[in-house]
């Protein structure tokens, strides 16, 4: 049911199952020193349902890995199925499309509209799909993460916790094949980082959703079926290390 | 979870944008950008209403001074049916006749102005009259005297000792004095025609008998309508004209209030549209700002999968809604608010103003989504290019909109507006190309200052001030740019508003002259100057008055000479006003040729008015024919003036050097002013010299001296609208990049600056920013005063180095009150709430 490949750099097979799926996926950005390369022939394979974590040291290129997972940056080379589509193959508009319907997101720094209350920050994916129930929707949702009472709270009148549920409730709320978090907890204190991990997972099983996180947070990624270190460009397989060494990686 | 419509619909994009833009508006987002059009649209319309209406005023004013909307004067009856042709037409008709004859009770006799009108006299205005003790309190009446009655001038009923009830024969008639007559509507009709003046009813001239074939009468016809009416009625008029005929017309009835009005007019308008012009300035930072905190929102739009187009169609949509709501309201307040405006001014403006018109509110309207779409539509371009990596990559901002294309719309967009409030092609298009020019030069200097003051050392605050310049140095040129321009603008409205009215006032002196004095004989000059010299009286020079016929140019007949339609056949088909002088009079300028010598005395020389030299078709060389029944001259041409009508001085067409014009019939003329509550010199003046008109012109003065002071009042009013849309300039360029502010304040606070030191920093700033603004603003002024000065108003420009200290010393104390304000919060809130509100 959940697959990763056991070597690093031998995706061979692709299973029926795949959700997201990368091949020889390379990506070089233009810097004043000359060109730079961050990601380097990675592979990556994804089943549905699975929850995967990437780990890696700061630079080493996980939000950019993010990004083009999710279809929101255009790799250099390599390809990338995303749900059954090649996104390497789409323009940015039809990788819009794509992500309307497949992907949702949680991010480090929440990313809420300061305009707009938590409930309509809830109501903004499904009001573009058209939804004409975004506001009932939206106010389950933040029933369902505890902000029952902060429906018409603004984002700056709201703690880290709670902002951060909005955004849970957001991203669930057009209800995605895969989450990408990208340091979920980075913000948050422990003990509140703790209580947004649970509820991220109680709604990822409720949902069946793929989770994609990136994440520094080993507690997180111990939750995670996969941990995925990101080194020199490339992907390692983290699964049957002993937990120290882990702690050893991540430091680099 | 939900049934998802997959085909993306494009029909509740606009619901979408709908609700989007209610919560931008609650979460306060769109606040800043809307309060700018709105006050936009509102000075604007508010400026475009009350100038309208004033502007309709001031010309009904004026052509009450004409009595009418259109008059023809003829020297013999007309030949069509005129009352006919306006009945045809709609238009009111009324028909005048007016002639110079005495008036005899008992022995004595006065030489005056009677003016015979039917019973729709006035077309326009009013007349007063008054008991005779009482001219205090005025009565105002819509109708003449009726048959059997005349109304006199005071002056008449002191010099002929007359009673209300008492004869008086004119002509053949008798009547019997009515009312005493203070005001007629119509009377500004030339200063010569301004003899003592008469009122009777047109029934009784056959009576009279005064009116024969020969006799020296005016004929006026008097029509009034609307335009749409009277326009072919002028055309079809004018084909009409015979030699001896007129069409008269506002302008041209009073050269004093003629060039007042005008330059009003163009100075309303012209503040109408600085207003829009620093409004634009205001929408377009605002809507920089609006943009650059939406990039976020745009990025995760694009995450949530909204395309390109999607999103940019998402925000011109609200913006559009905003936009013609906005505009609607700012056209209800400016509407509003010239109520006010009128009613606060309701003692010096005309009491029938015009309404409001429904020009002004479209043209508020269009300018409101013009202005918003030009100045806010290249920022909200980059809105749609915001990478969706951005959710991801805080520092991803979109590519910057090519400045060519900003600052070529932002042109774009002035110069339509320009042409909208001025109607002027050439004044636009030299506008907007002296305005684009000037701006790039102005750019490039703003820059070079930026980068002077970097160089100056001095205390931590003049070093972090100046290091924050410079470190985002487009924020800070488009600052110093909307500074500059906005001083420039209040400087250029203060200028011209205090230019303007000072050259109105120096036009109508206080102690302009306020008599004539005609009539006078060769042998009576030596007394007279004696006699005013005793009363300490100054007068403008006793010049000598000879008339004389133009009749032939260059050997040819006038008439041949003079094309048919040819404005110049005016001087030939009625006696010119001639005299000599040794000196050229001091209102009088030489354009052309020279004056003459001592030696030319005598000489057949003349100097012509330059624009009847003109209106003749002759230069210097030239040589006319004058007729003077028994004898003609001829003379040549040596030199043309220009002269200043509206100084009430005598003024002559055309000069001769002395003694060329011997053994001519000749009478003097003098004016001089008389303060009138001296006016009992002028009994004693014509106890002396008994044969001499008198003519009193202190009334003309006093209602040119009225229409001024409305003028000028109307003028401060609109300027400040002006001021109003300067503030909202300054409030949204301080806001452009108040978040950076608040936010290195704050972090100021937390690395221990205290307030001092922090008020200090910002102070320097907001300081630095609005000195080298009032520099460019002062740059800018002179060079814009230099041309309109010359251009539109005729003025004589001289350049103020007050005014570049004012700009500085200003800009600096008006860019910090409002900048500390604006960034209170830094100083009086704890930093973390700063942080957070960020």
């Amino acid at each position: 049911m959940k697959k990763v490949s056991e070597s690093t750099t031998d995706f061979s097979s692709k299973s029926a199952n795949s959700i997201l799926s990368a091949r020889n996926l390379c990506k070089q950005v233009d810097a004043q020193e000359g060109t730079l390369t961050i990601l380097s022939g990675l592979d990556l394979e994804v089943n549905q349902g699975d929850s995967v974590a990437i780990l890696g040291a700061s630079g080493a290129g996980k939000s950019t890995l993010l990004g083009l997972l999710a279809g929101l940056d255009s790799a250099s080379s390599g390809d990338i199925w995303l749900n059954g589509h090649r996104l390497t193959a789409l323009d940015e508009d039809q990788r819009a499309e794509v992500r309307s319907h497949t992907v949702g997101f949680v991010f480090q720094n929440f990313q809420l509209l300061p305009a707009l209350t938590a409930q309509e920050n809830v109501m903004l994916p499904l009001e573009l799909q058209g939804n004409s129930r975004a506001d009932q929707e939206a106010q389950q949702l933040l029933e369902r993460v505890g902000l029952q009472h902060r429906l018409s709270h603004y984002p700056k009148q709201l703690s880290g916790g709670e902002q951060q549920r909005v955004a849970l409730a957001r991203a669930f709320a057009s209800d995605p094949k895969v989450l990408f978090a990208d340091e979920p907890t980075g913000n948050l204190d422990p003990h509140t980082g703790e209580r947004i991990i649970e509820l991220l997972f109680e709604l990822n099983r409720e949902q069946q959703t793929t989770l994609i996180l990136v994440t520094h947070d080993v507690s997180l990624a111990k939750r995670c079926d996969y941990r995925l270190q990101l080194v020199d460009g490339r992907l390692q397989n983290l699964n049957d290390q002993p937990a120290d060494n882990t702690q050893g990686l991540q430091a680099l | 979870m939900s049934p998802v419509d997959s085909s993306a619909p494009t029909t509740h994009s606009r619901t979408l944008a709908l609700r989007l833009l209610w919560r931008e508006w609650k979460g306060g987002e769109l606040r800043l950008l809307l309060a700018a059009l709105l006050i936009a649209v509102t000075a604007s319309s508010a400026v475009g209403f009350f100038s309208d209406r004033v502007e309709r005023a001031l010309v009904r004013q004026a052509t009450e001074f004409l009595g009418a909307d259109l008059v023809l004067t003829s020297a013999r009856p007309f030949e069509s049916d005129l009352r006919q042709q306006a009945q045809q037409r709609q238009l009111q008709y009324s028909e005048q006749l007016v002639f110079a004859s005495m008036l005899i009770q008992a022995e004595q006799m006065l030489l005056s102005t009677v003016k015979a009108v039917d019973s729709r006299y006035p077309l326009k205005g009013a007349i007063k009259v008054a008991e005779p003790r009482s001219q205090d309190s005025p009565e105002v009446v819509k109708q003449g005297p009726g048959p059997g009655t005349i109304w006199l001038e005071p002056r008449i009923m002191e010099s002929l000792q007359l009673q209300l009830g008492d004869s008086l024969e004119l002509g053949s008639a008798t009547f019997r004095v009515d009312r005493v007559l203070l005001h007629e509507p119509d009377r500004g009709g030339g200063l010569f025609s301004l003899q003592p003046r008469a009122l009777i009813n047109l029934a009784d001239i056959p009576a009279t008998e005064i009116v024969q074939p020969g006799s020296r009468v005016t004929y006026r016809y008097l029509f009034n309508g609307d335009p749409a009416q009277l326009e072919p009625f002028r055309q079809w008029l004018d084909t009409q004209l015979k030699p001896g005929q007129r069409i008269l017309n506002v302008e041209r009835e009073n050269a004093s209030l003629g060039t007042t009005l005008k330059r009003a007019q163009s100075y309303l308008n012209l503040s109408g549209l600085l207003a829009v012009i620093m409004a634009s300035i205001a929408i377009a930072m605002a809507a920089r700002r609006f943009s650059e905190r939406h990039y976020d929102q745009a990025a995760l739009l694009r995450c949530l999968g909204q395309r390109q187009k999607q999103i940019l169609k998402l925000y011109i949509a609200q913006l559009l809604i905003a936009g013609t709501l906005v505009s609607s309201l700012g056209v209800a307040l400016g509407w509003f608010a010239q109520y006010a405006l009128v009613e606060l001014m309701s003692g010096l403006l005309p009491g029938d103003l015009p309404g409001p018109g429904l020009e002004p509110a479209l043209i508020g309207l269009a300018t409101g989504l013009l202005v918003l779409a030009g100045f806010s539509l290249p920022p909200l371009l980059r809105l749609s290019s915001v990478s969706p990596l951005r959710v991801l990559r805080r520092e991803l901002n979109p590519l910057p909109i090519s400045a060519w294309m900003v600052y070529g719309m932002a042109a774009l967009l002035i110069a339509i507006l320009l042409f909208v409030y001025t109607q002027d092609i050439r004044l636009t298009l030299i506008v907007a190309g002296i305005g684009s020019v000037g701006s790039f030069i102005l750019g490039l200097l703003a820059w070079f200052l930026l980068k002077l003051l970097t160089r100056i050392s001095g205390p931590m605050s003049w070093r972090l001030a100046s290091k924050n310049l410079q470190r985002h140095p487009s924020d800070s040129l488009g600052q110093l740019f909307a500074f500059g321009i906005t001083l420039a603008a209040m400087t250029l409205i203060l200028s011209v508003r205090n230019d303007l009215v000072e050259n109105w006032e120096k036009q109508l002196p206080e102690q302009a002259p306020n008599n004539f004095l005609i009539n006078i004989q060769a042998w009576q000059v030596p007394d007279l100057e004696q006699f005013f010299q005793s009363k300490r009286i100054q007068h403008s020079g006793i010049y000598p008055m000879v008339r004389g016929r133009l009749s032939h140019i260059n050997e040819q007949s006038a008439s041949q000479w003079l094309p048919e339609k040819s404005p110049g056949r005016r001087a030939i088909s009625r006696e010119l006003n001639l005299t000599w002088s040794a000196e050229l009079a001091e209102d009088n300028r030489l354009v052309d040729g020279r004056w003459w010598q001592a030696q030319d005395k005598g000489k057949p020389y003349i100097s012509l008015e330059a624009d009847l030299a003109r209106d003749l078709g002759v230069t210097i060389g030239d040589q006319l024919r004058f007729d003077f029944g028994d004898r003609n001259i001829d003379a040549e041409i040596i030199s043309l003036r220009t002269l200043d009508w509206g100084s009430l001085r005598p003024n002559f067409y055309v000069i001769f050097p002395p003694d060329s014009l011997q053994g001519l019939p000749a009478n003097y003329i003098t004016s001089f002013y008389l303060d009138p509550e001296r006016s009992l010199a002028l009994n004693e003046l014509l106890q002396q010299f008994p044969t001499l008109t008198l003519l009193e012109v202190e009334q003309l003065l006093s209602n040119i001296r009225q229409i001024v002071a409305q003028v000028a009042i109307a003028v401060e009013y609109v300027m400040l609208f002006v001021l109003a849309a300067g503030v909202t300039v300054l409030f949204a360029a301080l806001a452009s990049s108040i978040d950076e502010r608040l936010q290195e304040g704050a972090l100021l606070r937390t690395l221990g600056a205290n307030r001092r030191t922090l008020t200090a920093v910002l102070s320097m700033e907001f300081a630095l920013v609005g000195a080298v603004a009032g520099l460019l603003a002062s740059i800018l002024n002179e060079g814009i005063l230099f041309w309109l000065y010359g251009f539109l108003f005729n003025l004589d420009y001289q350049p103020s180095p007050s005014m570049w200290l004012i700009n500085v010393i200003c800009g600096a104390v008006l860019v910090t009150a409002a900048g500390l304000y604006a960034t209170r919060r830094i100083i009086k809130h704890p930093p973390i709430t700063v942080f957070r509100d960020l």
